[in-house]
């Protein structure tokens, strides 16, 4: 496949990540809150094709989870019922994009089973559902922190390479201490002095504001430098001499040559700040309970008696991987790409 | 011919005047106060006449790229005077050169790096229109299309990108972009030294029509003094940044009087037989 | 020498604004310190009165940082209100376990990292290659915190190495050797996680390094004289791509520091990062800008270190202009 269209596949299937994002309330069984304690802890279910009797079905089906005799906490397949998998069906309400009610789900199973697609947590929320309605909150904060960072570093980059001076030096000796801390440091201090108690809401953007401000420095310095060698070029001094202002010069001239070291530096930074957003939460910095964060969901595993016997809870870490995978070799791509256009 | 030039630019009421030109370029190191100051314009005199084809020659380093730059206002000189129209360019504010600039433009050496590779070259030859906020759309396209065929490129490569011309076509283009503006002076600095010699002398005929057409003055910065010879009809010479001498260019080669003049004619090949394509002007 | 006066200064210059930069942070804080204070049984009212005095709590900002500077410059960190002792103690028990992790973790990344990249770089064409880089890519996929987790549940569920902390319940009791033995023991699952995050991109950032000087003239005259292949790679190629690598080497730190305190907190290693996490919450102020700014020590003097080597290998730098 060539370049480009590798690039654009691998944009199509991080498009499409996000629109599951979106619409996570249809892809998604359950709601991320509604909580079933005697469900607690009860590892991911085997699709089955083969019953009792060993005849064959069609439909995929899975048995509910009963507790193992004499235990609390280990489950075994209760085979008394089978529940087949359907597709469509009306469940627990939602809306979509806050705004239009709907029941409709992509697959689901009859009352009284409840299909954990990827097991249970200590609340006996269904983690596939949180899985989903928590990408929501983190693929779109790293994304929305991104657009930040980029947007102050283009700022500050273009107005320091362009118009240089005092402003120049005293931007970038600021930029060199943000450089010189260890981001999760930094990222850490920042939120420590901000209120620690927030509501869902408020919370994300503070997220939000949060890492994009951390992050300006480099591309700042990559939009300064890019700036600076274009200012000096030979079809700026000619347009300068047609009488064209600075603005016009940095906003036709200069800064298009940026756009992109910009694109390269997003794919870069977007999965950097998804995982900023996964740490702040996994800390009890980020968003709290109960909306979910592919981070919170991960906090549980601090407990050791999580981490030594319910192996499923990590599961919403794996979910991180493609998504790095995806957004990295869109960088690597891009980087090459840019490399070759006219300079 | 030269010889015949020659005469328009004595007695003539000059165009420009340049008056003890000077400037020094600094060389800052960040974090020493330590600083090298590298003199490039060392009180430069010229007078330049309506309808002139003025040379300006002299080796590296003598000054000549930032005399063209000074010229046309993108650098500011230390001190000295460029009385242009009854004003003094130095002294003047960022509106008024904004509307002097239109009529002293400048042709840069390689026409790849002076013209932006992202615009077309419609858009090109257009923008210096559209900065000075000339007329309706329309009318700027049409100007910008007319300059395009002055210079022989047809309307059909209007939305070529500049990669896609040849250097000579590429050129040429910087000379339409210029001509849009009416100017009055062209500077044109090392304009067609990239080039092989029937290229060369394609645009030396293009602006002889052009200097016919729209009565320009052209200053000729170079350093080939063969084609300085063939074209122009007074020669400068620079060195150190000053004017050294001055003559028509047929005297100059005659009997060059300084020795950096002598050196500089000296050191032309004379390459017997080859001439540029004849009766070209 | 003069190069190597301006890259102390240089660094001395950066940890004064990140310490004015966490102060600026701190006076963003919601409440007031003093008042939270009072309200922890804790701290006993004559406490309070000389923190109050001592650190200038009630007064304005720059009263405040210039009187942390002063008690910086005689040693003294600031007043822990949660611990309810001084700051120094606390932080540099913290800070020297941090600096075992990080130390061990940088010295052994680049062990691995250089034989790798140049071997990477060697067997660059063919399946080899296309495995290396596939193998880096996934590798580089996966973040520190999900690593992190994935050892540690293998490690508590095969009981083969202690699942966190630093020493055992017995350490006091133990021979040096033992003691020796139990902290590596522990130290073993943080290090690995550390060094498997960073690794990827050291060996890539080598091997590229390596390509470009491997293209060079004088290699393929050293390969045509027949000088061993490892010779040539070692000692002509190696120490051509020395720069870059160096001034990665200064940037590696800084990515291992932030990776530790992910670790720290996971592992339950008693270094900075969780104490910084505590203090956070504590709304422990000097503890915070103590753990920031140590952070940030430990990262300059690492850039310093490659300073010193890059002066040391390049003798441009020794004799050029300063």
């Amino acid at each position: 496949m060539s370049r480009d269209r590798k690039m654009w596949a691998i944009a199509a299937g991080l498009v499409a990540l996000h629109a599951a994002a979106l619409f996570a309330g249809f892809l998604a069984p359950y709601d991320f809150a509604t909580q079933n304690r005697s469900l607690a802890f009860v590892p991911p279910p085997r699709l089955r094709f083969v019953d009792n009797a060993g005849r064959v079905r069609l439909r995929p089906f899975v048995y509910g989870p009963r507790l193992h005799q004499g235990s609390f906490t280990e489950y075994e397949e209760d085979r008394s019922r089978e529940f087949p998998l359907r597709f469509f069906v009306l469940g627990e309400p939602y809306k979509i994009f806050g705004v239009w009610n709907a029941r409709l789900h992509l697959f689901g199973i009859d009352e009284p089973g409840r299909i954990l697609l990827m097991g249970s947590d200590g609340f006996g929320r269904d983690l596939f559902s949180r899985l989903l309605y928590g990408s929501r909150i983190s693929l779109f904060a790293g994304l929305l922190a991104a657009v930040l960072s980029l947007g102050i570093g283009l700022f500050l980059g273009a107005f320091s390479g362009f118009y240089g001076g005092w402003q120049d030096d005293a931007i970038m000796r600021v930029s060199e201490v943000f450089l010189a801390l260890p981001w999760v440091y930094l990222l850490l201090a920042l939120r420590a002095f901000l209120p620690l108690r927030l509501n869902p809401a408020g919370a994300f953007f503070l997220l939000i504001g949060v890492i994009g401000f951390v992050g300006w420095a480099r591309p700042a310095r990559l939009v300064r430098g890019v700036v600076l060698s274009a200012r000096e070029r030979a079809f700026v001094l000619a347009a300068r001499g047609f009488g064209a202002s600075g603005p016009y010069l940095l906003r036709r001239h200069a800064l298009p040559q940026t756009f992109g070291i910009l694109l390269t530096q997003a794919a870069l930074l977007v999965p950097q700040y998804i995982l900023a957003e996964v740490t702040l939460s996994f800390l009890g910095l980020g968003v709290a309970e109960p909306v979910p964060s592919w981070g919170n969901m991960l906090a549980e595993l601090q407990q050791y008696h999580v981490l030594a016997s319910y192996w499923w809870m990590l599961l919403p870490g794996f979910a991180l991987v493609p998504v790095f995978l995806g957004y990295y070799a869109l960088a690597n791509l891009l980087h090459e790409r840019v490399k070759f256009v006219v300079p | 011919m030269a010889a015949d030039g020659a005469q328009v630019c004595v007695g003539v009421e000059p165009l420009l005047r340049v008056e003890r030109l000077s400037k020094s370029y600094v060389h800052r190191h960040p974090l020493l106060l330590r600083q090298h100051p590298v003199t490039a314009l060392n009180g430069v005199d010229l007078v330049v006449g309506h309808g002139c084809f003025l040379a300006l020659v002299g080796e590296s380093g003598s000054g000549k790229s930032t005399l063209a730059r000074c010229l046309a206002c993108l650098e500011r000189p230390w001190s000295g005077s460029v009385w242009f129209h009854g004003k003094d360019l130095v002294k003047l504010g960022e509106a008024e050169l904004r509307r002097t600039r239109p009529k002293i433009q400048l042709i840069f050496q390689d026409a790849a790096t002076a013209l932006n590779p992202r615009f077309s070259a419609l858009d090109l030859v257009e923008e210096p229109l559209r900065i000075q906020h000339y007329g309706s759309a329309r009318a700027r396209r049409q100007k910008a299309l007319e300059a395009m065929a002055q210079v022989g490129l047809p309307p059909d490569c209007a939305q070529r990108f500049p990669h896609q011309f040849s250097g000579g076509q590429r050129q040429r283009l910087a000379i339409a972009r210029a001509l849009v503006q009416e100017p009055e002076l062209l500077v044109l600095d090392e304009a067609l030294s990239g080039l092989d010699l029937s290229l060369q002398a394609q645009i030396m005929n293009i602006l002889f029509e052009l200097r016919q057409q729209h009565a320009l003055t052209y200053l000729y910065i170079s350093h080939d003094l063969g084609l300085v010879r063939q074209v122009a009809d007074e020669v400068a010479v620079m060195d150190g940044g000053r004017v050294v001498e001055r003559a028509s260019a047929a005297e100059l080669f005659r009997s060059p009087q300084q020795p950096v003049t002598q050196a500089l004619v000296r050191a032309v090949p004379e390459i017997a037989g080859i001439r540029p394509v004849a009766g070209s002007w | 020498m003069r190069y190597l006066v301006r890259r102390l200064l240089h660094a001395v210059l950066v940890l004064w604004g990140v310490s004015v930069l966490s102060f600026l942070f701190s006076e963003m804080a919601p409440g007031d310190y003093l008042a939270e204070m009072r309200m922890m049984p804790q701290i006993s009212k004559e406490t309070i009165a000389a923190q109050r005095a001592q650190y200038g709590l009630d007064r304005p900002l720059p009263i405040k940082y210039a009187r942390w500077l002063k008690s910086v410059a005689r040693g003294d960190l600031g007043y822990s209100f949660a611990y309810n002792m001084p700051a120094r103690k606390l932080l540099g028990v913290r800070a020297r376990n941090t600096l075992m992790l990080t130390c061990t973790a940088v010295l052994l990344s680049w062990l691995f990292a250089i034989p790798l990249g140049v071997w990477a770089a060697h067997h660059q064409r063919g399946w080899a290659g296309r495995v290396f880089g596939a193998g880096t890519s996934v590798l580089l996929a996966i973040p520190d915190l999900l690593l992190a987790l994935v050892f540690l549940m293998v490690a508590v569920r095969t009981r083969l190495l202690p699942p966190g902390g630093m020493v055992s319940v017995n350490f006091a009791e133990l021979t040096p050797l033992g003691k020796l033995q139990d902290l590596t023991a522990h130290m073993l699952l943080p290090v690995v996680v550390i060094v498997l995050g960073t690794l990827p991109m050291l060996v890539r950032h080598v091997r590229a390094a390596m390509l470009e000087v491997l293209d060079a003239a004088f290699i393929r005259a050293a390969r045509g004289h027949g000088l061993p292949e490892r010779w040539v790679l070692f000692r002509y190629a190696l120490p051509a791509a020395a720069n870059p690598l160096i001034s990665l080497f200064g940037f590696s730190v800084a990515t291992l520091l932030s990776a530790s305190l992910l670790v720290e907190v996971i592992m339950s290693w008693p270094g900075l990062g969780p104490m910084l996490l505590e203090a956070i919450f504590a709304r422990d102020l000097y503890l915070v800008i103590g753990a920031v700014v140590l952070s940030t020590l430990f990262l300059v003097a690492g850039n310093l270190v490659a300073d010193l080597l890059l002066y040391a290998a390049d003798p441009r730098i020794r004799t050029g202009e300063p």
